[in-house]
């Protein structure tokens, strides 16, 4: 009776979830309310005992070394099991690349050798943190921003968006501004401009205590040049007891300007979401803008949710889409966890189900595939594929 | 010079990764070096880092791999600490006597020794006993909707899956009365009985007993900008970091204020095992004050030590002689000879062989195994080793000579007879010898295309006789096992920096440091 | 070494090898360990009552390296209830009572400290500001925090290195019989 047995195992056990961001990952266990953890996605190589950044890759054979020291440390420094008997829940993106996904399958298997492992879509999944079926899913993450409607459950793939739009943009446009106002002052007291010891974290510490998301109205005339009257005070930021930046009020609100800031392909983040909204079919499209779903660290920073609702607003008036889209309310859901692990959350009650057991794809399947190569959402020659959009139909 | 770990010295595994020789383990079961990443690793026995409280495993997991009693300071992750205060209090004039009485109270707080942090600045009150138990605990407010959700997804799974099983039961041309307990009975009772259901009616779907959850709601409104943000001066020192924040997931508070103590995470002992042939290589003993080992077969008791003796600077197009001194760890002596990478084409295989041989001792391990897999031991193919990525960029000389090293033995250190009589050794290549110590002369070269600053990198293979003799109690061979093992060898030798070097390099720390040491 | 100008008030312990040069005061109560060095050379160094100034700790009031005008004459103020531990230096100019600078740290010209502040072991500061009261500086990054809880008491450690230094060492002899209450 293999049903029996598989039933005893996910409630005996519970199985590991795993979110891997780019730069943060998230780590927990089925059914708990929030992740153990939220660390940055670097490991300490076991080779060169420096740190790494997992997805700072030059081939594949690197990217299994990194994930094996990555996955070795969420298993014994914070789940604290034996890998072998553990059901893995991977949660991912739709459009994360196979190579990431069939190496992380490979050094599960075949290093850490675990029981079986799901991948579970993000976008689809964190609809299940709020008991709903169709949304329309923006994620905004660190690398890029991805926009997935959801609809009944499936994913609308053709009607997918992305674009490099996240922290990552935004601490670039931050380190510009920055950058060459750093004084160090030696102990002679000479001052000495330097800019070396700008770190990542710095810029994204400063961009997490500091900047946030300006109105539009303010947006719209620091594009013109002009300076608001009411200014967000400046203030000095110390790297170290000798090394300071003075950030300048504009410094707060313009790195995120990146998000919203047509390119010249009259892209942004605003009109990724209307872009989306446009390429699904006609019936859809009111029911998609009144279930937007945020998504990922980035959509916490202050002010960020109003600028888009007023961004989107203001987009559906322009000729653009006033004559396509006739849609002028938006909703947004709130979603019980903190945006950043929404979707870890949807794996965590996805795990918690039944649907481990059907769907896994297990080490002994695993094997038995001569390529070792985990099918991909959109295959349709995969039979699983098409039970999991059987399972997402609520 | 003398580092216990040399990363100038690598070796390596029988997986492929180059490590130091202190980093390996040794199976002597398979006869091959092992290292972290080809043993499979085990979680011994969990434990607080702090009150070495040893915890089973269900019990861990309760409470959620943390320990009940110590905490970390949520500021910066330093171990906290329980500080008492006496706070005097003045009670309230009794009836009869008229000066009020003066009472002393101890209270105690959670204070972090290296941020100051305390647990009055999250507000938390303080306590009158000093038992570390029983500070107030933050709950995740979402938890009962979560659990509402899970509760509602589980049965929907559950019903595809009877579905799904009807469907198959429906192809199937077998019907009996067995099968409908197989199919109606155990799981289904069993994840309502779990869910604290009442029990489902045995009937085929039917929509009324979904149990009813309320989707969430989208609104129109959204969090503003808040004004304060153009008005308030920002406090960068009360504002919290992401790692402080992310302490707290569910929370993730943005003031220093709202921080409050976190649980210590539990630690690990791990033991390792071999994958070929499922010995345990690597065991700790089970206790987590005790820092001994039941079992601990590391790469230095088995394998010869080679240490550079001196930094040497090398020329280009001309050989330099490099000191290395080998000693032989093992209780037994043995004989060293080195080879080119060219002479030996069989390394890979050697082992192979040696694996094969041993497969047979696999009856050792069942216990540990059949309680893992209660069906059948599945047999995997093992993972691919890996690539050694170490590209050797010089080329050194070896002397054709076979060394004989005597075992170790701890009293010659303190013996001041020279037994290097003993041996006849060519002093061009044995430049000197005590107890199971020598040191041999080898000479390198540079290849001709090696930039100015570039490491020199090296490799040869050292081949020893190894001497099987304590294999297992199991195997009842003769003494006189030997075997020739191969160990690959990786030497950089590294670049020196004249000292002119560094004072124009402009890095002002090492310009002050060396201006102090000159003065 | 002119010794003449260094005033030493009733009950404070410094021992005889401490290096002092220039005008230094030096408040009752405190208590200098022997290879502690002040160096007053640009201008006069008061320290105030109960501090402890411990092992290998280096206050001096320098001479600015690019200022010509040698009669720029500035006093380094201590106050009170101070502990400079082992191997800290100090070339503040003012720092006010009750802060512990913590091992190897390092207090740079210009920057003064108020009340209740802790530097901690190994924090550089060579940014010149005044540093808030009850500010903590912690850290490899110097952290900034304010801190609630006071530094610990030092009166217990007071009282018995004033007992048992002078057992091991010579002391300097309180100039006279300047019994006033100290400085500031």
């Amino acid at each position: 009776m293999p049903a029996y047995d598989s039933m005893s195992l996910i409630s005996d056990k519970q199985c590991i979830i795993i979110d891997i961001g780019y730069k943060y990952t998230k780590f927990g266990f089925s059914g708990e309310s929030n992740p153990r953890c939220i660390i940055p996605t670097e490991t300490i190589s076991s080779d060169t005992g420096k740190y790494k950044i997992v997805f700072n890759y030059k081939d594949t054979d690197e990217l299994y070394t990194n994930l094996v020291d990555f996955i070795h440390m969420l298993f014994f420094k914070y789940a604290l099991v034996h890998p072998k008997e553990k059901r893995v829940v991977i949660v991912e993106s739709l459009l994360s690349p196979s190579v990431i996904r069939n190496t992380l399958a490979s050094v599960l298997f075949d290093h850490f050798e675990v029981t079986s492992i799901i991948f579970l879509p993000s976008h689809v999944i964190s609809l299940y943190t709020l008991g709903i079926n169709t949304g329309l899913v923006v994620d905004v993450g660190f690398q890029e921003a991805i926009v997935i409607p959801i609809y009944e459950g499936i994913p609308v793939l053709k009607a997918w968006q992305a674009l490099p739009l996240g922290s990552k943009a935004v601490e670039l446009a931050l380190r510009d501004r920055i950058q060459n106002k750093i004084k160090l002052i030696t102990e002679k007291g000479e001052e000495v401009m330097n800019s070396f010891c700008l770190f990542d974290t710095i810029v994204e510490d400063i961009k997490v205590k500091s900047c946030f998301v300006t109105t539009l109205e303010r947006a719209k005339l620091l594009a013109n040049g002009k300076i608001p009257k009411l200014q967000p005070p400046a203030f000095r930021y110390r790297i170290d007891g000798s090394t300071v930046i003075d950030i300048e009020s504009i410094d707060r609100e313009l790195p995120f300007e990146t998000l919203f800031e047509q390119d010249n392909d009259q892209m942004s983040l605003s009109t990724m979401i209307l872009d989306s909204i446009l390429k699904c079919s006609i019936d859809m499209r009111k029911q998609l803008a009144e279930n937007i779903v945020l998504l990922g660290g980035t959509v916490m920073t202050k002010g960020f949710k109003a600028r888009l609702k007023e961004e989107l607003l203001s987009l559906i008036k322009q000729p653009k889409y006033s004559d396509k889209l006739f849609i002028n309310v938006f909703k947004f859901h709130n979603p019980p966890a903190k945006e950043n692990y929404v979707a870890w959350l949807g794996g965590s009650i996805c795990g918690a189900t039944d649907m481990i057991s059907m769907k896994s794809l297990t080490r002994d399947t695993y094997c038995e595939m001569n390529n070792n190569t985990i099918p991909d959402w959109c295959s349709l020659t995969n039979r699983s594929d098409s039970v999991i959009q059987k399972i997402l139909q609520l | 010079m003398a580092h216990l770990s040399q990363q100038d010295v690598l070796i390596a595994c029988s997986c492929g990764s180059l490590r130091p020789l202190i980093k390996l383990y040794f199976c002597r079961h398979c006869i091959v070096l092992r290292c972290g990443y080809c043993v499979s690793q085990e979680v011994d026995s969990i434990y607080c880092s702090n009150c070495l409280e040893n915890l089973a495993s269900s019990e861990a997991k309760l409470k959620k791999n943390r320990c009940g009693a110590c905490f970390d300071c949520p500021c910066c992750f330093h171990t906290l600490t329980i500080r008492a205060t006496t706070i005097s209090r003045i009670n309230p004039p009794v009836d009869g006597s008229p000066t009020p009485s003066k009472t002393s109270v101890k209270n105690y707080y959670l204070s972090c020794f290296f941020c100051r942090w305390t647990s009055r600045d999250a507000k938390i009150p303080d306590k009158l006993t000093a038992t570390s138990s029983n500070w107030p605990e933050h709950e995740n407010t979402y938890t009962a909707r979560i659990s509402s959700l899970i509760e509602y997804f589980k049965i929907i799974t559950l019903r595809e899956r009877l579905e799904k099983e009807n469907r198959m039961f429906l192809h199937s041309s077998r019907r009996g009365y067995q099968h409908f307990s197989e199919k109606f009975g155990l799981t289904a009772m069993l994840a309502r009985k779990r869910a604290g259901l009442p029990p489902l009616s045995l009937g085929r779907d039917d929509t009324s007993t979904l149990p009813h959850i309320a989707p969430s709601i989208a609104s129109e409104h959204v969090e503003p900008l808040p004004d304060d943000v153009f008005t308030e001066a920002i406090d960068i020192v009360k504002l919290t970091s992401l790692p402080q924040r992310f302490g707290i997931p569910d929370l993730q508070p943005e003031l220093i204020s709202n921080l409050f103590p976190i649980h210590k995470q539990l630690f690990i002992k791990r033991s390792q095992r071999c994958r070929s042939c499922l010995h345990n290589i690597f065991k700790p003993e089970y206790g987590p004050a005790s820092i001994k080992f039941k079992l601990h077969l590391a790469a230095y008791y088995y394998v010869p030590e080679i240490r550079l003796m001196e930094k040497i600077k090398l020329k280009r197009r001309q050989y330099t002689h490099l000191m290395l001194k080998i000693s032989n760890p093992a209780q037994i002596s043995t004989q060293i000879q080195f080879l080119q990478f060219e002479d030996v084409t069989d390394i890979v295989q050697n082992n192979e062989v040696f694996n094969f041989e041993e497969k047979k001792d696999d009856s050792i391990d069942t216990k540990s195994i059949t309680n893992l897999a209660p069906i059948q031991k599945k047999t995997y193919p093992l993972e691919k080793s890996r690539r050694i990525t170490f590209k050797t960029n010089g080329k050194i000389n070896l002397p054709d000579v076979i060394i004989s090293l005597p075992a170790r033995d701890d009293t010659a250190e303190y013996d001041e007879a020279n037994d290097s009589d003993m041996y006849q050794d060519n002093p061009s290549v044995i430049v000197w010898r005590k107890g199971n110590k020598v040191i041999v002369k080898f000479s390198v070269i540079p290849n001709n295309d090696v930039e100015d600053n570039e490491d020199i990198k090296i490799g040869f293979i050292m081949r020893y006789s190894y001497h099987g003799k304590i294999i297992s109690p199991l195997e009842q061979k003769g003494n006189k096992d030997i075997r020739l093992l191969d160990i690959k060898i990786f030497i950089s030798i590294r670049v020196c920096i004249s000292p002119t070097e560094l004072l124009t390099s402009g890095n002002y720390q090492i310009r002050t440091y060396l201006g102090k040491l000159m003065s | 070494m002119s010794k003449s100008e260094v005033k030493i008030y009733h009950g404070a312990i410094v021992c005889k090898e401490t290096k002092i040069r220039g005008d230094v005061t030096i408040g009752s109560m405190t208590i200098v360990h022997p290879c502690a060095t002040i160096i007053a050379d640009a201008g006069p160094i008061v320290i105030g009552d109960g501090n402890i100034i411990e092992e290998q700790v280096v206050i001096i009031n320098r001479l600015p390296e690019n200022s010509q005008n040698k009669d720029d004459i500035s006093t380094l103020r201590i106050g009170n209830n101070n502990v400079f531990e082992v191997g800290c230096i100090v070339e503040t100019s003012s720092i006010g009572d009750n802060n512990v600078l913590e091992c190897k740290s390092y207090i740079g010209p210009g920057i003064k400290l108020g009340v209740g502040c802790v530097i901690g072991a190994g924090c550089r500061l060579t940014l010149p500001e005044t540093l808030p009261d009850n500010t903590l500086v912690y850290g490899k990054n110097c952290i900034r925090k304010i801190i609630s809880d006071k530094p610990p008491n030092q009166n217990l450690q007071r009282e018995f290195l004033t007992k048992v230094l002078p057992n091991y060492h010579h002391l300097k002899k309180s100039k006279t019989a300047i019994m006033q209450i100290a400085p500031q």
